[in-house]
């Protein structure tokens, strides 16, 4: 009696030690877990209750799965991860970085995945992963760069391709100006240049002063120089915080653009822009407030063009002084008419670690966020996106029509809102398809960020679209090192020659071969072999 | 416990005198500890602004050495002298933003710092820098209600030095924190200024190393070393160092050290704590109200309150259990008497009804006997003459049953003043007329109202006088008799007067002989010496008694003394000579008076033998007992009870027989005994008092030091010493005696 009583205990006990395989659902169905589990999952909040989030709340329904997080604010993130992982105690279960401030690189996922703190997801996503298998089939290159050295996938990504930032450099030119002035979109750098002086003497904005700051720009997204303006004469991807900084290829090799002739005649160009007295001469040092200030001062606006990812980076968008502004196409120069790929980046967002004691259930239910909505009708899944149908997104009505003139599918109800606390504001591995994104209610009346977005990449940029870039990889993390320190340097000095050059405080023709000297001592030519090398392994 | 007794008020007077008490001492403690903390508290205030005013200098310090550090910076002495900026300043201008020191490297009291230039109206930080003041003003940094030019202008207005601006608000981006703005002029030391470095510290900071502890009312407030206001809150929020006053006391020698007064504002008790920093000038301000310090006294108070009214609820309930449960035995044995006394109630009837059957059927032999039968059962024993009648009850058919028909007789006839009436058997009763009453006409009249009232028929009987209560029993006799006689004359009421003369009879019945008899045997000489000359009386003092009867009545009483002899346990020969002497002696005498007399004189004698061989028989039973208790005292178990089962005898008869034979009770006989045992033993004082304690049948010391006190009047210890004392005396008189 006692025998069979001992035995049975210890077959529950054996049992409850092993549930993960006793109750997870074959791949695709739901609730993944019949019998409720929990799971701690690690991300960033703005100090939003997550446990309240209608998102957090549909999942648990639907999957079965109730999740414990754990939060840092978005400063002490970083650093509060990097302990965790290096103590490799205390994890929990699943890690999502958000990609809004990435607090993980590639290549340290690379390197804790090698030591065995996140666990490989390869033979989960054979077993389980429906929409994993699915999305890296429909975002080509995005296995790649979830791949790492070792060959194995430690992340499922977001798989959202943002049409309008695989052409990012842009130029937005005040066309209420122009068309006072009575001046044609010029074609070509010379003609920007007649249409730059004629702004500056002859007072589009009508206050009767001089003030009008014919072209601007700024540091980051895609605002500077080197970016739409260069491509005239140098084929430039830019600078965004990205890997690939000015390197791109060219029949299959790395090559760094401010070491070719290209870019120095570019310099001249920006050089007379400076002599001419068209260019802010603050545009190195320009922040985004700057911008805004300037378009938005009080006496009228006081900026002619300016270059960004989107108008929002240099007039407020509620003010009407952003509908003033129009893309220029890229201008016909010497290295013809060009506007720079960029590649889409899949960011990591779903990690499991080592001491998750049910590695199917987190991945099932990483792989169920990772649903595509377009391939269920019901369209259920947008909640993965925006939250709850209802409160973060609701179906289009007959006769709407979506971003692209397609009939629409949604509303997005959360993005012009933040702060609701009804979705994950894309925390989760999610796709978002520009095919869906596209499909998006869009009054055609009226003016929108996102339509202009959609319509000057669409019609605007894309017939130019030359892609040479580099794909986004992981390196090795010795490499990884190596290169980081390289591209600190570099890419200071470069930004300060670009400066110099323009302002006259360096000469272009006499100070060029130094110039090309202090990059080649700060490690060029490690940065183009290492990135080769890698881009070579990536290629395999 | 009645809530009007006397038990309770003194109860209830007691436990609030202790309740007083114990709240005089709490309020006491509470002074005492209230007094502490507020020492304590202010202690700890003074510490801790102390320790505020510390990080304060010490972040000065770092403010002013950066300040110190930025205003050398060469990008930045260069760039002051520039007023119209040409194209490869702008290039100085990102130099010098990228080589700005970072400030956020230790603590949140910076928020930012820019250098601000005179003569371009640039401005660069690590964060920031652009030569179009006003632009990046509103954009990036600006304080609430001040536009660009105001704000350079308070800037412009003077030379710098190290002084600071009172906190505002400041919006940068999308928030908006409060800030105080310190400002030193480069280069310093001069009259004149090119440039100004102005940091921007969080007044949070301010807040939250002095705020913590000032709750309501109290506030805190920095003063820079000209007295302005620089930063000042309270419990709520941080109020507006513009507007924000506060009751200016003798800050004479306050110092790094904090200095703490009390002080009243606006009608509440405050202790306003101030310090001033050696190293900069500044003072801090900290204002606690008292009531705040002292929240923690008072809920120690209160919680110590709860403590003592809970003890004491228990303890009231508690004593009121204990009383109760205490009181319980006596209330039981209450209980039990009063169920004892109902009981003795309930028996009275009874006993009643035992005693009135003894007199009336078998009567006592002494009169004493008669009266303490009464006295027990409560019976008034007729005192003076009077008649006893019988009567019996016919009831008719299908009427009463026999025993209520007797019962309503008995009830008429004591409404008629017949007393000790006792119903006898099922039909008859018997009761006493008194002498006041004619007997004959009560009789006739219970008879009547008997037959009148309940339909019963009666017949009584009227007995003769008796004397007192010894002569109910014959009278009853005698009544019977009148009744037998009425019934078979059919009569209703008949006396003994009515019977037929018996004059060829001489008085000695039956019952006088056999209480001759017993009185004989009982060695009565005096009681029996009565009851024969009564005899005598009523047969020879009259003549109607024959003197051939007379012989006879004198040949009875001889039968007596035959009868004597013959139950006696003497030996048969001796009783033959003794009644052989007594026949010659009676049959000598020639009258029937003779005779009688001698007879008499006989059975008095009788009498005395009876009583001397009692006599020596209590003697002898006395020296038994005697040497047994003797031998046995030192049995702690030696009781009466012990000795009379020893003897044979009832414990009551013993208790009685001691006292008679030996004088005194048998338990002071045997303490007296013991004691005497225990001072001969004290003598010898060889034995510890324990032991002697033990030796003379005492188990419990106690006992025996109460009775050796009460035997001697001293306690055995002071005995003992006593006798130690004269033994030593003794001791060293015959010590002493050799050398004499």
């Amino acid at each position: 009696m006692m025998k069979r009583a001992l035995a049975a205990a210890v077959a529950a006990l054996a049992l409850s030690a092993l549930p993960a395989f006793a109750q997870v659902s074959p791949a695709g169905q739901y609730p993944i877990v019949k019998d409720k589990i929990t799971l701690k999952v690690f991300t960033i909040t703005n100090g939003e209750d997550l446990n309240a989030n209608l998102q957090t709340q549909w999942l648990e329904k639907k999957t079965g799965i109730h999740i414990e997080w754990v939060t840092s604010g978005q400063n002490e993130a970083k650093d509060k991860l990097a302990i965790m992982l290096a103590s490799g105690s205390d994890l929990p279960d699943i890690i999502m970085p958000t990609n809004t401030a990435p607090i993980i690189s590639d290549d340290q996922i690379a390197n804790y995945g090698e030591q065995g703190i996140f666990i490989p997801l390869d033979s989960l996503i054979e077993k389980y992963g429906v929409n994993a298998k699915k999305g890296f089939k429909d975002f080509p290159g995005s296995k790649g760069q979830v791949t790492s050295p070792d060959g194995h996938i430690y992340a499922l990504p977001t798989l959202a391709d943002v049409y309008h930032t695989t052409l990012p450099q842009k130029f937005w030119i005040n066309k209420v100006w122009l068309d006072k002035l009575g001046l044609k979109m010029p074609e070509t750098p010379d003609e920007l240049l007649k249409v730059l002086v004629a702004f500056r003497d002859r007072d589009p904005n009508g206050n009767g002063k001089k003030d009008e700051i014919p072209l601007t720009g700024r540091v980051n997204m895609y605002s500077s120089l080197d970016n739409y303006l260069m491509n005239a004469f140098q084929y430039s991807p830019g600078i965004n915080g990205d890997d690939f900084s000015w390197l791109y290829l060219e029949n299959g090799k790395v090559t760094f653009a401010p070491t070719q002739a290209g870019w120095r005649e570019g310099l001249r160009y920006f050089k007379r822009l400076n002599d001419a007295g068209v260019l802010d001469k603050e545009i190195f040092i320009n922040q985004k407030a700057q911008l805004l200030a300037l378009t938005g001062d009080p006496n009228g606006n006081r900026v002619g063009c300016f270059m960004n990812l989107h108008i929002g980076g240099g007039v407020d968008l509620s003010s009407p002084r952003a509908q003033e502004y129009v893309a220029l196409p890229p201008l016909k120069g010497p290295a013809g008419r060009v506007s720079a790929d960029h590649p889409i980046k899949y960011y990591p967002r779903f990690l499991i670690t080592k001491n998750c004691k049910y590695p199917e259930i987190a991945f099932r239910l990483g792989d169920a966020i990772m649903t595509n909505p377009l391939s269920d009708p019901s369209l259920e899944w947008i909640t993965a996106v925006f939250g709850p149908e209802g409160q973060g997104w609701t179906r289009a009505k007959q006769g709407q029509v979506g971003l692209d003139g397609q009939p629409a599918l949604f509303r997005d109800l959360v993005s012009d809102v933040p702060n609701q606390n009804i979705s994950w504001g894309q925390r989760g591995p999610c796709v978002y398809p520009d095919a869906l994104r596209n499909r998006q209610v869009a009054d055609p009346t009226k003016w929108t960020n996102e339509k202009s977005l959609y319509d000057s990449t669409k019609n605007v940029y894309e017939k130019y679209r030359v892609s040479k870039t580099i794909p986004y990889m992981i390196y090795k993390s010795e490499d990884a090192e190596q290169l980081a320190e390289i591209r600190v340097n570099v890419q200071n000095y470069v930004n300060d020659s670009i400066a110099k050059f323009t302002l006259g405080a360096l000469d272009i023709d006499k100070d060029w071969a130094k110039y090309l000297k202090t990059l080649d001592d700060m490690g060029v030519k490690t940065l183009v072999a290492l990135t080769q090398k890698t881009y070579d392994r990536y290629n395999k | 416990m009645d809530v009007g007794s006397t038990y309770f008020r003194k109860f209830i007077a007691s436990y609030l005198a202790i309740l007083a008490g114990a709240l005089v001492l709490g309020n006491i403690a509470f002074w005492r500890a209230s007094d502490l903390v507020e020492r304590r508290a202010i202690a700890q205030a003074r510490a801790s602004i102390s320790q505020a005013m510390r990080l304060f200098d010490a972040r000065f310090a770092e403010v002013e050495g950066m300040a110190l550090q930025v205003s050398r910076m060469p990008g930045v002495v260069s760039f002051m002298e520039n007023r119209e900026l040409a194209d490869s300043d702008y290039v100085k201008l990102l130099e010098l933003q990228r080589s700005m020191p970072p400030f956020q490297l230790t603590n949140k009291f910076v928020a930012n710092y820019y250098v601000y230039f005179r003569n371009s109206r640039a401005i660069a930080s690590p964060s920031f820098a652009s030569a179009r003041f006003d632009a990046l003003y509103g954009a990036a940094f600006r304080f609430e209600g001040i536009d660009s030019r105001a704000w350079e202008s308070s800037i412009e207005g003077r030379v710098w030095r190290g002084d600071a601006l009172p906190a505002r608000p400041m919006s940068s981006d999308a928030s908006t924190t409060r800030i105080v703005a310190w400002i030193r002029s480069i280069p310093s030391g001069y009259r004149t200024s090119k440039a100004e470095t102005v940091f921007l510290l969080n007044d949070g900071e301010f807040r939250a190393a002095l705020g913590p502890g000032i709750d309501e009312g109290g506030w805190y407030c920095v003063q820079d070393r000209s007295g302005s206001i620089i930063s000042a809150g309270n419990s709520r929020g941080p109020l507006d160092p513009g507007t924000f006053s506060f009751m200016k006391i003798d800050d004479a020698g306050v110092s790094s050290s904090p200095l703490s007064r009390e002080v009243v504002e606006s009608g509440r008790k405050m202790f306003r704590i101030t310090a001033r920093s050696d190293y900069n000038g500044w003072s801090y301000r900290v204002s606690i109200p008292r009531s705040v310090v002292l929240a923690d006294v008072d809920s120690a108070r209160l919680f110590a309150s709860i403590i003592v009214a809970i003890t004491f609820l228990l303890g009231l309930a508690l004593s009121a259990y204990l009383a109760r449960r205490n009181a319980r035995p006596v209330m039981r044995l209450a209980a039990s008497v009063d169920y004892l006394t109902e009981e003795a109630e309930r028996q009275a009837p009874l006993v009643a009804a035992a005693f009135l059957d003894r007199l009336y059927r078998s009567g006592f032999p002494r009169l004493a006997d008669a009266e303490s039968g009464a006295d027990d059962a409560r019976v008034a024993l007729p005192s003076s003459q009077g008649r006893v009648a019988t009567v019996r009850v016919f009831p008719s058919e299908g009427g009463r049953p026999p025993e209520a028909a007797r019962a309503a007789v008995l009830e008429l006839a004591s409404g008629l003043g017949a007393t000790a009436l006792h119903p006898i058997g099922v039909d008859k009763a018997a009761f006493v007329i008194p002498e006041s009453l004619d007997p004959c006409a009560l009789a006739a009249c219970l008879v009547d109202a008997c037959a009148n009232s309940y339909g019963v028929e009666t017949i009584v009987g009227v007995g003769g006088r008796f004397e007192d209560a010894l002569g109910i029993k014959s009278a009853c006799d005698a009544a019977w008799e009148a009744l037998e006689f009425a019934i078979l004359s059919g009569a209703s009421v008949a006396s003994t007067s009515d019977l037929p003369s018996c004059a060829s009879g001489y008085r000695f019945s039956l019952d006088d002989e056999s209480r001759l008899t017993t009185l004989i045997s009982m060695g009565d000489r005096d009681e029996a010496g009565r009851l024969i000359g009564e005899i005598r009386a009523a047969n020879f003092s009259s003549s109607d008694v024959p003197p051939a009867l007379l012989g006879e009545l004198a040949a009875e009483l001889s039968g007596c003394v035959h009868k004597f002899w013959f139950r006696a346990s003497a030996d048969a020969a001796s009783r033959d000579r003794a009644i052989d002497a007594f026949r010659q002696r009676f049959e000598s005498s020639e009258s029937a008076r003779g005779r009688f007399d001698t007879a008499a004189c006989e059975l008095l004698s009788l009498c005395d033998l009876v009583a001397s061989t009692k006599r020596s028989h209590n003697e002898g039973l006395r020296d038994g007992i005697s040497a047994y208790v003797s031998k046995n005292f030192a049995d702690p178990l030696l009781c009466l009870a012990k000795v009379a089962d020893e003897f044979g005898l009832s414990e009551g008869y013993l208790s009685r027989f001691y006292k008679e034979q030996v004088g005194i009770s048998f338990s002071d006989d045997l303490e007296r005994i013991r004691m005497g045992a225990a001072l001969e033993l004290l003598e010898e004082g060889r034995l510890p008092i324990e032991h002697i304690v033990e030796n003379v049948g005492y188990t419990n010391s106690n006992t025996f030091y109460k009775a050796f006190k009460r035997c001697f009047g001293v306690s055995p210890r002071a005995y003992a010493d006593s006798r130690e004392a004269r033994t030593t005396d003794k001791d060293k008189a015959s010590a002493a005696r050799p050398e004499e």
